[in-house]
């Protein structure tokens, strides 16, 4: 008598169990609506990726100059690890330059400057020992030791 | 659609499929052709990742090219190592349910096998919606998204370009000069991103979005696999559209972040080994091993969760065969087979390529870690973290809400629906968090980023052990699933 009732007791707390997992699912369940550009998918599926532009594609300016492995320094508006978002720069043209590597110490003989402007360009050069070898366009180019 | 995606899914498919197959020949696992093909394609990838680390370590001049031949080569092999078993065994011996045998009713129905089928049904239609839903979230969050979150962009990715771009020089990865990506983190899924990517000629977007969804619908599946081979149908299907409705595996499974893939392996791993226990099958405790060397290879974590294994293993296996020194020693060395590979690969990483560097644990000095576990205030912090990300209904839906209730039960539930061994579920899940506090605890960074940037990842591993081990407790076995004779 008493295994039966607990049989039934048990039967419940498991069908409840059941049930409330199905309530907790329906209850955060996302309907379909955000549609996602036709363009985008096709972009993703043919490999192409035509509609994206990757991440460090700035530093497509360096690419024609850059030898095919060797290590460079990157000079940015503000040191490298100064802020997140020059951390992700850095990163990024870590990414899009690869196999060349970027050191994120302003130590070695060649660097990339990437700058805004001109004169951040000339301030920042100033303060890591470097000078201009090769300018591509106001505050960009390449740049040697100097100390 | 690049037609070159499509043997870019079937290589590893085929691959992977052959290798259960041939792992799981002399195995007693139920509907092991149903297992093979529903987790072929991660298995291929991953077989396919190990051997690109070899390759591109031992022949890095000719990677490339050799690379885009693994999967078709590894076929052959294990396609011969399968002909020429088939020809030695006398397949009587194994008899195996065909697939189709799930479909076919022998006999007159009762009304109790009408509710069960019409139960059962309707469950795994509202399963297969839920599972097409979470698949267009998935992929649409991912096509947004198609670079990934921050460390598949820094980390995983990056790791796969320097394999791409240049595989004679790709050692530099773990120079000094990328330690900020953190370039002691083991080559899985990068491995598999560069192989794709070596097969395709470009770095496609897709493919490691592909990746992340491959191993995101392979751990569900390894829920509905588990549950249903040992609770019921509908208690699979339940914790199926129970675990595909969890926002926190659809937002990190769109990150591309390996905290899934590893999440498969350990969970796999742990799975696989209650199967091979409540089996006593040595291939499937092989296959548990391989899984768990395979998740050290995917993430840092996988090292310690080796360790957990181990804790777990064979103290079980000791008391399993104590009356049998043979059947011992041949259980340790199926252990022993299913570790060897991806574990030597982990030292050879680890000692040769990145000289014992180790972002998982801070070395710190013992005084310095008495200081830190007796840090009470640190201490609160940590615990108070697990509190709140475990009760964040949004991420987890209550999950960790009902593993409690479920460790509550679990004494009752063993009396009315014995499942031996489910304790290793909870056991495994109490021990991985707590050598992530322990991880917490020790480390010289700052507490609070550390929390708020890794916690709710770490939770994510242990997530599917959790949900298993709940409906291994209230779930229904086969015989007790609801019936309208059996309860009305």
């Amino acid at each position: 008598m008493f295994k039966k009732h607990r049989d039934h007791v048990d039967f419940i707390v498991r069908l409840v169990l059941h049930l409330g997992l199905l309530f907790l699912a329906l209850s955060v369940i996302k309907p379909i609506k955000v549609k996602t550009p036709e363009p985008l998918i096709q972009s993703l599926w043919s490999t192409k990726d035509r509609a994206y532009l990757p991440p460090g594609s700035q530093f497509k300016i360096f690419k024609p100059y850059l030898p095919a492995k060797g290590r460079v320094s990157l000079i940015l508006d503000q040191p490298n690890n100064a802020t997140t978002k020059n951390k992700e720069t850095s990163y990024d043209a870590q990414n899009y330059l690869a196999p060349v590597i970027i050191n994120l110490e302003t130590v070695e003989p060649l660097t990339l400057v990437y700058c805004s402007t001109q004169d951040i360009a000339e301030q920042r050069l100033k303060e890591t020992g470097y000078r201009w070898t090769q300018q591509l366009s106001p505050g960009k180019g390449f740049a040697r030791k100097t100390l | 659609m690049n037609p070159k995606l499509i043997v870019l899914f079937i290589a590893p498919t085929l691959l992977g499929w052959l290798f259960l197959k041939q792992c799981l020949s002399q195995s007693n696992l139920p509907l092991k052709k149903l297992f093979s093909l529903v987790f072929a394609p991660v298995m291929g990838l991953a077989v396919i990742s190990l051997a690109v680390f070899i390759i591109t370590a031992a022949v890095p001049e000719q990677a490339r090219l050799l690379a885009v031949l693994t999967p078709w080569v590894l076929s052959i092999v294990f396609l011969s190592l399968l002909v020429s078993k088939h020809q030695q065994t006398d397949l009587k011996t194994n008899p195996q349910k065909s697939l189709f045998s799930l479909l076919v009713v022998s006999g007159p129905l009762t009304l109790g096998q009408i509710t069960r089928i019409a139960v059962n049904g309707l469950l795994v239609i509202a399963l297969i919606l839920t599972f097409v839903n979470f698949t267009h979230h998935l992929m649409s969050y991912m096509t947004w998204n198609a670079f990934g979150g921050w460390d598949a962009r820094y980390f995983w990715h990056l790791k796969a370009r320097m394999y791409v771009r240049d595989p004679e020089q790709w050692r530099l990865l773990f120079s000094e000069y990328f330690r900020w990506g953190n370039n002691d983190y083991p080559l899985m899924v990068p491995g598999i991103i560069a192989w794709g990517w070596h097969f395709l000629g470009r770095e496609a977007l897709i493919w490691p979005a592909i990746v992340s969804y491959l191993f995101t619908y392979s751990l569900g599946a390894l829920i509905i696999w588990h549950l249903s081979l040992w609770r019921s149908w509908s208690s699979a299907a339940v914790a199926g559209i129970f675990f595909f409705t969890l926002p926190v595996y659809l937002f990190w499974g769109g990150t591309m972040y390996c905290d899934i893939p590893y999440a498969f392996f350990s969970n796999g791993s742990l799975l696989l080994l209650l199967s091979a226990l409540r089996l006593n099958d040595r291939r499937l405790l092989t296959l548990s091993a391989f899984f768990a060397g395979c998740s050290a290879f995917t993430k840092n974590e996988g090292l310690l969760f080796i360790i957990w294994y181990l804790i777990i293993t064979v103290p079980v296996l000791l008391h399993e065969h104590r009356h049998s020194r043979a059947d011992l020693l041949r259980s340790f060395t199926a252990v022993i087979q299913g570790l060897f590979i991806p574990a030597c690969l982990c030292l050879y990483f680890k000692i040769a390529l990145t000289g014992g560097q180790n972002n998982l644990v801070s070395k710190r000095n013992p005084a310095d870690i008495l200081q830190a576990l007796t840090d009470w205030p640190r201490n609160r912090v940590i615990l108070e973290g697990f509190r709140v990300y475990m009760a964040d209904a949004g991420n987890w839906n209550g999950l960790w809400l009902l593993l409690g209730a479920a460790a509550l039960y679990w004494p009752l539930s063993k009396k009315q629906a014995p499942l031996p061994y489910s304790w290793i579920l909870l056991l495994a899940v109490l021990l991985i968090n707590l050598g992530y506090a322990l991880i917490f605890t020790i480390t010289p960074h700052n507490i609070y980023k550390h929390i708020t940037t890794a916690l709710l990842r770490l939770l994510l591993q242990t997530g599917v052990l959790a949900l298993v081990f709940i409906v291994e407790t209230f779930g229904f076995s086969k015989k007790s699933e609801p019936t309208l004779s059996a309860h009305s």
